[in-house]
């Protein structure tokens, strides 16, 4: 297991104990690294009914086997914990530079226990980790923070640096975590959990070097697989444009969520808020991860206006339409602003963005008013008012503090059947796309381990036909809208998606290969003989973990479902009076994952995939 | 004269024009006129050996066409809207 450090370093943040955990050989082959292995340390180390706000709760960072080889989209990183923002199983990726530095100094992965009295930051340098004071960095945001600890540093000494804004601070249900200023694994509230840990911050040092067991054939396959990368149509356009590019071109095919997901067609607001306007107007330059031959993050600068934005990071595609469309936004310079704002204030913006468009329903509606909102209004595509109730979420003032609880928890509060306002699935938002447009992706939606969630799974790029991965039965040729045969399709592209999240690689980067060449990546990097099915199989003993998790946390059959706004079709656009057929597919689905009537994995599935310890927690 | 319109990505090879007018009177003609007079848009619209992208979508004034119907008889004023289906994370 070479690539392995076989190590885990253990921090608990009540006894200032720190400590290194040995990991053992099967469990590495059998749950990989990333959010896998993390489910199986949970499920080992923590009680599913833990409070997630409580020192008892574990929060895992850690890297995948990949990570410091060089291979493409090997960078990310994970994090892992019962979820503050839905109760359930949560995790998040993001992109970056701390993973290949964790791995040099010799740790596959974090895991933070107990709660510090005082602001405090993680330091790391090679084998030696302390616990500093971070009472200064206490209230700086994102930027802020990560200038103070990596600004004057340069080479390897330079640290790589996890850390909250004020979001996680404040305990905003939906806080993100940021490695750097442009990477983030934001969703289901790992910030939040650093916030009630109140821990700022992690910082790593690595200087050592990442040998997989097979040097020479890992080499050849970094640069066959670079160049398979750089070739790639969808890497390429990825490269030239963003992700953002999705909003220029999606609205005729029925995939941008506009005004909370009511409305099937964006017309140009959602150009006007696009890959090409922010291209032509704003970019200064792409930027990359580490070891990324794609390079689709954006760096923007706004000169002038009311909006003015320093060179930084731009904004994705989730974040520019759930600024933007969602909210009937279309003021790219005021998007382009409220992006940086989110990157500081270190909070999802899918979820802020949701909570934000509920509550401008519910003021249309009448469900709330002006003296709800301290005499302010909120009203649709009103660039002011959207400014005012990002600032009140973060910092919990007036309604932002209802909405800062997520809005499965705000649509309680608020009531007078306001839940049918909301879009999300298991308490976690939707993101922006349409379980109308993609049928494929609303199963996936209603099935996913943390609630809504696109990156679960590779059906988005799979029903978009971005690619196929035949050797596993996704032969590509996929229609949207047709809900025939997509119970396979999110069953398979599931088990593909543990795989991306375990071996923690990018997806976009994995679009252009193939699952052979991630068998052959995983063999030289570990030594270990996979073949295809064995590591297929550990994608879907990770799926059934999660699932088991979420049982043991409360998640039933009932819980297995699209919200009413995303089953409510279309009056106009290109998914018009397109609604998925949830009821087909999830009998079928239900039958290729192997769950019974109540949505447990079944005991003769576990039994097959090793999976004992929870079928004995289970039955 | 038919109208054809690009998607962003698209434009990048046209200078950031959007709207390209061609003297065609079929969808394929269209393409191809338009490759013709902007090279670069060739490996965002084919493959190496010539194939549209799957991802390349078409619609002929707003209605999307299928690839069994690029030869569709287009009138003066027609507009084809050609958008490369790639984004989103």
């Amino acid at each position: 297991m070479p690539t392995y450090t076989a190590k885990i370093l253990e921090i608990d943040l009540s006894s200032g104990n720190i400590a290194a955990a040995e990991l053992d050989e099967d469990t590495v082959r059998r749950f990989i690294g990333g959010s896998g292995l993390a489910a199986k340390l949970f499920l080992d180390r923590v009680s599913p009914d833990v409070d997630p706000l409580s020192p008892e709760n574990v929060l895992f960072f850690m890297a995948g086997p990949l990570a410091g080889t060089g291979l493409p989209g090997s960078s990310r990183f994970t994090m892992s914990c019962k979820s503050p923002l839905t109760g359930i199983w949560g995790e998040g990726t993001g992109g970056g530079n701390f993973a290949p530095a964790l791995k040099r100094a010799g740790y596959d992965g974090i895991a933070v226990r107990g709660a510090s009295d005082r602001p405090v930051m993680i330091a790391i340098e090679d084998d030696k980790a302390e616990i500093r004071d971070a009472s200064t960095l206490w209230g700086k945001d994102v930027y802020e923070t990560i200038d103070l600890l990596a600004g004057g540093a340069q080479g390897k000494k330079k640290p790589k640096i996890l850390c909250i804004g004020p979001a996680g601070e404040n305990l905003v249900k939906f806080a993100a975590i940021a490695n750097g200023k442009d990477a983030f694994a934001a969703r289901t509230g790992g910030g939040t959990v650093m916030g009630a840990k109140k821990l700022k911050a992690i910082s790593v040092v690595g200087t050592g070097k990442v040998e997989g067991a097979f040097p020479d054939e890992l080499k050849a396959l970094r640069k066959e697989t670079t160049k398979k990368v750089s070739e790639n149509i969808i890497a390429q356009s990825l490269g030239a444009m963003g992700t953002i590019m999705a909003l220029d071109v999606s609205g005729p095919l029925g995939d941008i969520p506009t005004k909370n997901y009511s409305l099937g067609d964006p017309g140009e607001m959602a150009v006007k808020v696009g890959g090409g306007v922010m291209t032509q107007r704003y970019l200064t330059r792409p930027e990359a991860c580490e070891a990324c031959p794609i390079g689709c993050k954006r760096v923007v600068k706004v000169d002038e206006g009311p909006y003015r934005v320093e060179e930084g990071p731009g904004p994705e595609y989730e974040t520019a339409t759930a600024f933007g469309p969602l909210l009937m936004n279309d003021n790219m310079p005021a998007v382009l602003k409220l992006s940086e704002k989110v990157n500081r204030y270190g909070v999802d913006s899918i979820s802020c963005g949701a909570a934000i468009a509920y509550a401008m329903e519910c003021f249309e509606k009448g469900l709330i008013s002006t003296a709800d909102l301290d005499g302010d209004s909120l009203r649709w595509g009103n660039v002011d008012d959207i400014f005012a109730m990002l600032d009140k979420i973060v910092f919990r003032k007036g309604l932002g503090d209802v909405l800062a609880e997520g809005t499965r928890a705000a649509a309680k509060k608020i009531g007078k059947h306001s839940e049918d306002f909301t879009c999300e699935v298991k308490g976690l938002d939707s993101p922006m796309h349409d379980g109308r447009a993609l049928h494929g992706m609303g199963l996936a939606y209603a099935m996913s381990n943390r609630g809504a969630c696109h990156l679960q799974h590779l059906d988005l790029a799979l029903e978009s036909n971005w690619c196929a991965y035949p050797e596993v039965g996704l032969n590509g040729g996929y229609v949207g809208m047709e809900s025939e045969g997509k119970a396979e399709v999110v069953f398979k592209s599931e088990n593909l998606g543990m795989l991306t999240n375990a071996c923690v690689i990018c997806q976009f980067n994995f679009l252009a290969l193939s699952v052979t060449d991630l068998v052959d990546m995983m063999r030289f990097a570990t030594g270990f003989d996979y073949d295809l099915d064995e590591l297929v199989a550990c994608g879907e003993r990770i799926w059934m973990l999660k699932r088991g998790l979420n049982n043991l946390m409360g998640v039933t059959a009932a819980d297995d479902r699209l919200p009413k706004r995303m089953m409510t079709p279309f009056k106009e656009g290109g998914a018009a009076g397109s609604i998925p057929d949830m009821e087909k597919m999830l009998k079928e689905y239900y039958a290729f994952r192997g769950l019974d009537a109540q949505g447990r994995p079944t005991k003769e599935r576990l039994d097959a995939l090793g999976l004992t310890r929870l079928a004995e927690k289970l039955y | 004269m038919i109208k054809v319109r690009l998607s962003s990505l698209l434009r990048q090879a046209t200078g950031w024009q959007e709207i390209v007018e061609v003297d065609a009177r079929t969808p394929e003609a269209s393409l191809r006129s338009i490759e013709a007079r902007f090279p670069g848009l060739r490996r965002w619209m084919y493959d190496k050996e010539g194939k549209m992208w799957d991802r390349l979508q078409l619609f002929l004034n707003g209605k999307r066409i299928g690839r069994d119907e690029l030869s569709t008889p287009m009138q003066e004023g027609d507009e084809l809207y050609v958008l490369l289906n790639i984004g989103g994370g």
